[in-house]
């Protein structure tokens, strides 16, 4: 209806534009009849894309404002439905390594207990302890029982001659090779430097997380890392390396490295001091 | 031209010559000057600009200008299109700058994706580089408003032409003209270029903030119908009112603590993708329109709304991203 009026108007304009007497109104009424028939006649005679387009046009600001709006709707639910795109999960792992980074960086003092395969599918345990100081007492306990104490400060490791039981200190460079495998862990400092090779992101599922703690995951060389750090304090908690089996073994990952870690606790200056090994 | 002018252009060469050498003293003195050097950020910009120039002015016009901007311009009407043209050009470059600087923020995030995060001084030094092309645009800018201000001044001190006189020589052209083409297809392959890997990537990463800056600037557009071109002032309202939005959700987020995390990235991504699109969108659709209806004489100058579109936009995402990327990362510098 509105089509055939808009027909209309446009008949009556075109006439116009020739300055024609006004007819009788029956002869207006035909002339009308005539140019609409025409009209339609020339309508279809186009190609279906040509009228597709002719339809399209007449209807251009109704089709812009549906796919704006459409736009807009798509654009906000994609944003808050938590679907997170390439660049927010990359903006994700540098600030979760910058908080992680921060805390560690602030901590005060460091409590943790490294336990790692050792020959023969032993399992040796190892416990750090650093103060503000720098200093960094180290024990190590193996299964058998056997047990040997470090202390490593400014680039020196000192350790008590049970024989002689006087102190002997050396450079780190000179450090037994077993002992190499804890550098990564000297220090906040260091656990910072070295988790900021992990590329860490929050894990997908946080089925594995106790209250309070967020579950990290990250990569290092082969090996997946898993980080539970304290929701509050961003510090970590606990430290899992696992070695990826080949896919289709049934275990998909084998538990390699464990480390719990204990922050800011007070911790006796005397076990700072090398020598003064009674004190645990 | 006269004896009396030629000798003073002559003497006019030492003088720039001087003035150049002591800005370039200036910059070795001021410390390492080859920390403000990079030629893929330079070459960015200039031909992203001149890309956006090609776009919006024919041949003939760009001849023209460039005519004016040395030798004794023509009419009324000539000075007023090669003072347009200049200004068009100076801020295309500005907006080229600030648009490679975003895109610089925007492709470091997408590396640590595939590469493992740098050591701070590093980050520092890569983030205070990617502010460097804005530098360079600005350069580029004001190189261009120095003929547009001079043709300007000399359409002042001019006894005004009557109307009839400004006739337009664009009326009638198709908007589609060999160069606006050429200028689309150098700004695509330049992207491509500078990004080969990630530009695919990039497209489907921002693309939440595609359609809300989009969509959004449709709206308006078709809100502020009849008040002559108003994209560039559409794109930049979408594109404050996204880049908002993006700062609420991320300072909420912030709230949260490690928790939010995910909140906070989700929203700065949002936030570069929306300052980015309304950029591009000025850039490419919006000023070459306003420039086509100056042209063929729709419009006498760009609306006030337009110029704080093109000038004021780009300069507020600039000001608001770098305190939120350091915020972020500071953690990371401050504690080593």
């Amino acid at each position: 209806m509105k089509d055939s009026m808009e027909q209309d108007q446009r008949i009556t304009k075109e006439l116009g534009r020739y300055r024609l007497a006004s007819p009788s109104p029956g002869l207006h009424e035909r002339v009308l009849l005539a140019a609409r028939e025409a009209w339609t006649n020339s309508e279809s005679g186009l190609h279906w894309t040509n009228r597709w387009m002719q339809a399209c046009g007449k209807f251009r600001q109704e089709i812009l404002a549906l796919a704006s709006a459409f736009m807009l709707i798509l654009g906000v639910v994609m944003q808050l439905g938590g679907s997170q795109s390439v660049l927010a999960d990359s903006v994700e792992r540098l600030t979760v390594m910058a908080a992680v980074s921060g805390s560690l960086h602030r901590a005060t003092s460091m409590d943790c207990t490294v336990t790692k395969p050792g020959a023969a599918d032993e399992r040796v345990q190892y416990r750090l302890r650093w103060n503000a100081a720098g200093v960094t007492r180290v024990e190590m306990t193996s299964a058998g029982g056997t047990g040997q104490t470090l202390w490593i400060s400014n680039g020196t490791v000192s350790a008590v001659d049970d024989e002689r039981g006087t102190v002997r200190s050396t450079s780190i460079t000179n450090i037994p090779t077993k002992w190499k495998a804890l550098m990564e862990y000297l220090t906040p400092a260091a656990i910072a430097q070295h988790m900021e090779r992990f590329g860490l992101r929050q894990a997908d599922g946080q089925g594995s997380a106790q209250p309070g703690e967020l579950v990290l995951v990250g990569q290092e060389n082969q090996q997946v890392v898993e980080i539970a750090v304290n929701a509050r304090t961003a510090l970590p908690i606990a430290l899992k390396k696992f070695l990826s089996a080949p896919v289709g073994t049934g275990k998909e990952l084998a538990g390699f490295e464990e480390v719990r870690f204990q922050w800011n606790k007070a911790i006796p200056q005397e076990l700072f001091i090398p020598g003064l090994s009674a004190i645990k | 031209m006269s004896s009396m002018n030629i000798t003073k252009a002559i003497l006019m060469i030492p003088t720039w010559i001087l003035i150049l050498a002591i800005v370039a003293l200036g910059v070795v003195q001021s410390g390492k000057p080859v920390n403000l050097i990079d030629p893929a950020g330079f070459l960015f910009v200039l031909v992203f600009g001149i890309a956006l120039v090609m776009i919006s002015f024919p041949g003939a016009e760009i001849r023209r200008a460039l005519r004016d901007a040395f030798a004794s311009p023509g009419n009324e009407t000539e000075i007023k299109r090669s003072a347009c043209f200049w200004e068009a050009a100076g801020r295309s470059f500005w907006i080229a700058g600030v648009l490679r600087s975003i895109l610089n923020f925007v492709m470091f995030f997408m590396s640590l994706r595939t590469q493992p995060i740098a050591a701070p001084q590093v980050i520092h030094k890569g983030l205070a580089q990617y502010l460097l092309v804005t530098l360079y645009g600005i350069l580029l800018a004001v190189i261009c408003f120095i003929p547009c201000w001079k043709l300007a001044g000399k359409l002042l001190s001019r006894p005004s032409a009557p109307a009839a006189e400004q006739t337009s020589m664009a009326r009638g052209r198709p908007f589609w003209r060999l160069g606006a083409v050429v200028g689309y297809v150098l700004i695509v392959s330049l992207w491509v270029w500078s990004w080969p890997l990630h530009s695919i990537e990039l497209l489907i990463a921002i693309k939440p903030a595609v359609f809300v800056v989009l969509g959004g600037s449709i709206a308006m557009t078709l809100f502020m119908r009849g008040s002559g071109p108003t994209l560039s002032t559409s794109f930049a309202a979408m594109g404050l009112i996204s880049s908002l939005l993006g700062i609420i959700q991320m300072l909420f987020g912030m709230t949260e603590g490690m928790e939010g995390i995910p909140q906070v990235a989700g929203a700065l991504a949002f936030f570069l993708a929306s300052c980015l699109t309304a950029l591009l969108g000025m850039a490419l659709v919006g000023a070459p329109v306003e420039d086509r209806a100056i042209r063929t004489g729709r419009i006498p100058s760009p609306s006030a709304f337009s110029r704080a579109a093109w000038y004021v936009f780009p300069l507020l995402a600039l000001v608001t991203l770098i305190p939120l990327v350091f915020q972020l990362i500071q953690p990371l510098i401050t504690g080593r």
